[in-house]
């Protein structure tokens, strides 16, 4: 074999060798970025949250003066406890998928925290909502809204469904409910169609 | 050189490099995850836009909305107002159903709506108005109907399909409707009103209550035949997708919304002086206006929701008795009859009561949630304590499982009694219909016609199941010398089941629609039961008193007469026979039965042929799931059957109505979308049970093995019949809800692969680096 040849031939791989270095490190990256969001997400989410919630009520509505950070187009809505994991998690007012990189979201069309009615808020199961794979029938969550007290739930039910199939009731009366929503299984690596719902009863 | 500076660290070590890398990709990286999630991005959001798609945010409250395959989009689904116009002539009536689809999308729609029936109609006319047209529908082959309705479709006309998918379940589609446009269609048809227990009856049906389909057995049959090998695929509702519409959840609806909104107005011509009109589920929502000692008008203070069947009883202010009556018309020569009678009154007869074995199943599957269940709990138990001791009695519960109460009947004492009155209180509504397996339990007669008894099966159910010829085919085989007697339940029952079973179970039928009548109508039962039937009925047209030969008489066989039932028989004379009387015989305990009734005085009356074809279709289609009928007999019966639909242009399972205007409404470059009209769900159903999947729970399994476990109820065999089944049917009944948005990042996965591909992309950079050394 010609000496220009292969010397051709070593200098190809090493130039697929260096792109695939190159979209891997993208890639991990990238990848590692979102354990980061969530974690900075909750540091940012927390401080705003909390200021938002003693601020006066004229500020207080504003959403655009609640940015956790200046290009977010989201903002805190209220706060879920978990007090036998010793968890808490802020819930934002939107469960798109950007926002969901940063926490966990309110369905939208559900009732408010604290608001008559179904709530509902989902998270990343390898993000915010991991840890319900640990909540218990029978655990208590307290969920806080912006303004208002603090409402106790009980968890009262834990099933797992279809999420092609299933759609959660838009209810604005009735018994006050908490419906907490990640994907299933919890360990995955992909995601699948099966989501986790947990069912809280107002106590 | 930087290249050569590199190499030399990562020839060191391949830990700095990848953080490195990770920071690099940190302050790079998009949040190209998350954004793919996104329900609409802005490029996409004004495409779905433009396809008349709208998200939850753009629409008012109360507006209908049907979820898409984009996550987070919505389109409308028609509009839907009916409008029922009934005029009783003595005992027919001519009703007209007027339903305005209206499209509130931004799009041109296909509209579908599934309604129910009287399962008796006999459905001859369809007209539709676009615009100011109206259009003339008319009668074809099934398949040729939707043939037509399909092509005028994909040329962009209005057109209307009307379909039988059961006797009770019809379908009206609608091709076309412009945005914004309104298409009405009108449907006619006719019905026998024969008085029951002294009383007239009119059940206008309004909702179709969500059915609950069977799975196919998984077992693939292969068999074996003149055409070769072939598949026997055993499905029980082969058409499962076409009577499963989507249901509204009342819960997700503003208090008050009027779904699906009708109105009614009744004329009644008795042809006797009135007694008591009566509302029976509507009662203060009706006026009543007497026109005269002889007829009234009856009409609504305003549009109620389709939820419930509407019925409206009424009596002649002094019953003569026996009733009768008959009508007549001449078409094509020849001559058609429909004559109704009620017997005297049973009661007379002296008591000829036998011992009884008496086996009751309860259907306790999830539609019987709510008002139903505690509906027949209470007809359950007057039952039981209406039992004498020296009878014996089994109960036996079904949904997607069954129970007994005991292995064998035991006989009704006191403390039996007792127990079982226990366990049936205690008795909750769950889970799928699976109905055949507890049927099949009930019909098997253990000991036989030995023991002198009476056999009676009393089913106690809403019939909300789409396997209904299945069942009614497993009821004509294994009847044996059993009698089923059908207790329909609920608001919304599915009469055709409850009377077909009933028939071909030899027994009698009864409906309870509320709390308040469940004394009255099990009195009416046990009646039934407890009275002798007039069994063997034959059916004679004589003329000068002899039997007239060719006459076609339908029912054909006649059924077994039970106290309080009428007979309506309908004949069909050929050219130049003529007949003045029509005899009944049969046999009433040990007695011979007879009672005739003229012909010759007859009155004339429109419509009267179309009602002998009505019944001639349902007497073949009862013949045709006999069991020794074989394929052959069943495509002869279909001949026959399609041959009388269209001759008198009714609707049947092989007949359609269609109609298709003659302009092109939809230009070529628009789509149209196919939208269902959701149903109401059934009043009295307990939408937590309905709508919320209790399958699958991570934890504590409180659902339907609880049931058997409430109960006292002594666990026989659970019926292997999976999860799926249940689960299928959720699926199929899904209602309008929020969207559970995909919650996984998978930046493990992504993570896992990143690495990969940077380990091996290094491991060749060096060895490709070590060969150019070499």
């Amino acid at each position: 074999m010609s000496e220009s040849r292969r010397n051709w031939r070593r200098r190809a791989v090493r130039l697929g060798a260096a792109l695939m270095i190159g979209v891997g490190a993208w890639l991990t990256g990238a990848a590692l970025w979102m354990p980061a969001k969530a974690a900075l997400g909750r540091l940012l989410l927390d401080r705003t949250f909390e200021a938002r919630r003693v601020a006066p009520a004229a500020a207080q509505a504003d959403p655009a003066r609640w940015r956790p950070w200046p290009s977010a187009d989201l903002s805190p809505i209220g706060r879920l406890r978990f007090p036998r994991l010793g968890e808490s998690r802020i819930v934002l007012d939107s469960a798109s998928g950007e926002a969901l990189a940063w926490g966990v979201g309110h369905l939208r069309g559900s009732a408010s925290i604290g608001a008559p009615g179904l709530t509902a808020a989902a998270g990343h199961r390898d993000g915010g909502f991991a840890l319900l794979e640990h909540v218990k029938l029978g655990d208590v969550i307290e969920a806080t809204p912006l303004n208002g007290e603090t409402i106790r739930y009980r968890v009262t039910r834990r099933i797992v469904v279809d999420s092609r199939i299933t759609t959660l009731p838009i209810r604005h009366s009735g018994p006050d409910e908490l419906v907490l929503a990640t994907c299933w299984p919890i360990e995955a690596l992909a995601s699948g169609p099966e989501r986790l719902l947990i069912y809280a009863s107002r106590q | 050189m930087i290249g050569r500076r590199i190499r030399t660290a990562l020839r060191r070590s391949a830990a700095p490099l990848v953080s490195l890398s990770l920071l690099a990709g940190a302050i790079i990286a998009p949040p190209s995850a998350a954004q793919a999630q996104t329900p609409a991005r802005a490029a996409d959001a004004s495409k779905l836009a433009a396809e008349g798609l709208v998200t939850l945010e753009q629409v008012n409250h109360g507006a209908l909305l049907l979820k898409t395959d984009k996550f987070g989009w919505y389109v409308p689904a028609p509009a839907l107002d009916t409008s029922i116009k009934a005029d009783v002539s003595g005992p027919i009536a001519r009703i007209v159903v007027t339903q305005k689809f209206r499209n509130v999308a931004k799009v041109f729609v296909e509209g579908k709506y599934v309604f129910p029936m009287p399962e008796g109609a006999a459905v001859d006319t369809l007209k539709m108005r676009v615009g100011d047209r109206w259009i003339e529908g008319k009668i074809e082959e099934r398949k040729e109907a939707k043939k037509i309705y399909e092509e005028a479709k994909a040329e962009g006309k209005v057109a209307s399909l009307v379909e039988q998918e059961r006797p009770n379940m019809f379908t009206t589609s609608v091709a076309n409707i412009a945005p914004g446009a309104v298409v009405v269609v009108q449907i006619e048809y006719q019905e026998t009103l024969a008085p029951r227990e002294g009383a007239f009856g009119l059940r206008l049906p309004l909702v179709v209550a969500p059915r609950y389909s069977p799975k196919p057995t998984p077992v693939q049959l292969v068999k074996f035949g003149p055409e070769g090998w072939y598949e026997a695929k055993a499905d029980p509702v082969p058409d499962r997708e076409r009577i499963t519409p989507p249901v509204v959840d009342p819960r997700s609806e503003e208090k008050g919304t009027l779904r699906n909104p009708v109105d009614i107005v009744v004329d009644i011509e008795a042809g006797f002086p009135l007694g008591r009109i009566k509302s029976l589920y509507h009662g203060g929502q009706v006026k009543i206006e007497p026109r005269g000692v002889k007829a009234a008008r009856v009409t609504l203070t305003g549009p109620i929701k389709a939820d419930r069947d509407f019925f409206l009883s009424w009596r002649p202010a002094k019953f003569s008795d026996p009733y009768a009556a008959a009508f007549t018309e001449e078409r094509d020569g020849e001559s058609h009859y429909v004559a109704m009678l009620t017997p005297p009154d049973a009661a007379a007869i002296g008591d000829t009561r036998r011992p009884r074995e008496v086996i009751f199943v309860q259907d306790v599957s999830g539609s019987m949630g709510g008002e139903s269940i505690t509906q027949a709990r209470a007809g359950l138990e007057m039952a039981l304590k209406r039992l004498s001791p020296d009878d014996t009695f089994n109960i036996i519960i079904f949904n997607d499982k069954f129970a007994v109460f005991e292995e064998n009947p035991v006989p009704a004492t006191p403390e039996n009694i007792a127990r079982a009155v226990e366990s049936v209180r205690a008795l909750q509504a769950t889970g799928g219909t699976e109905m055949l397996p507890a049927l099949e339990v009930a019909l098997k007669d253990a000991s036989g016609a030995a023991d002198g008894r009476v056999r009676q099966v009393v089913f106690l159910t809403d019939g909300a199941v789409g396997n209904e010829r299945q069942m009614l085919k497993l009821i004509s085989k294994e009847l044996g010398r059993n009698r089923l007697f059908t207790v329909g339940i609920g608001s919304a029952p599915n009469s055709y089941f409850m009377t077909a079973a009933a028939r071909a179970g030899r027994g009698a039928h009864v409906f309870i629609g509320d709390l308040k009548e469940v004394r009255e109508r099990m009195e009416t039962l046990f009646t039934k039961i407890e009275t002798p039937a007039v069994v063997d009925m034959t059916i004679t047209a004589l003329k000068d008193g002899r039997p007239v030969a060719n006459a076609q008489i339908s029912p054909t066989p006649a059924p077994d007469l039970y106290a309080g039932d009428p007979v309506v028989a309908t004949v069909r004379l050929p050219a130049g026979v003529e007949a003045d009387t029509l005899r009944f015989t049969g046999l009433r305990g040990d007695a011979k039965w007879e009672m005739e009734l003229p012909l010759s005085d007859a009155r004339k009356r429109p419509g009267v042929s179309k009602l002998w074809a009505r019944e001639t279709i349902r007497d073949l289609e009862a013949l045709r799931l006999s069991p020794d009928v074989t394929a052959k007999d069943q495509e002869k019966i279909d001949a026959d059957i399609l041959k009388t639909a269209l001759d008198f242009g009714i609707v049947s399972r092989l007949t359609s109505l269609v109609a298709v205007d003659v302009k092109r409404t939809r230009p070529a470059d628009e789509k149209a979308v196919r939208k269902d009209v959701p149903l109401n769900l059934p009043a009295g159903w307990d939408p937590e049970i309905f709508f919320e999947s209790k399958e699958a729970p991570v934890e504590a399994g409180e659902d339907a093995p609880a049931l058997l476990q409430k109960t006292a109820l002594t666990r026989l065999t659970a019926a292997a019949k999976a999860r799926e089944a249940a689960r299928a049917a959720k699926a199929a009944a899904k209602a309008k809800g929020l969207a559970i948005p995909d919650t996984g990042a998978d930046w493990m996965l992504r993570g896992l692969a990143g690495l990969a591909l940077l380990l091996f992309g290094l491991v060749l950079w060096r060895v490709t680096r070590r060969s150019s050394a070499a």
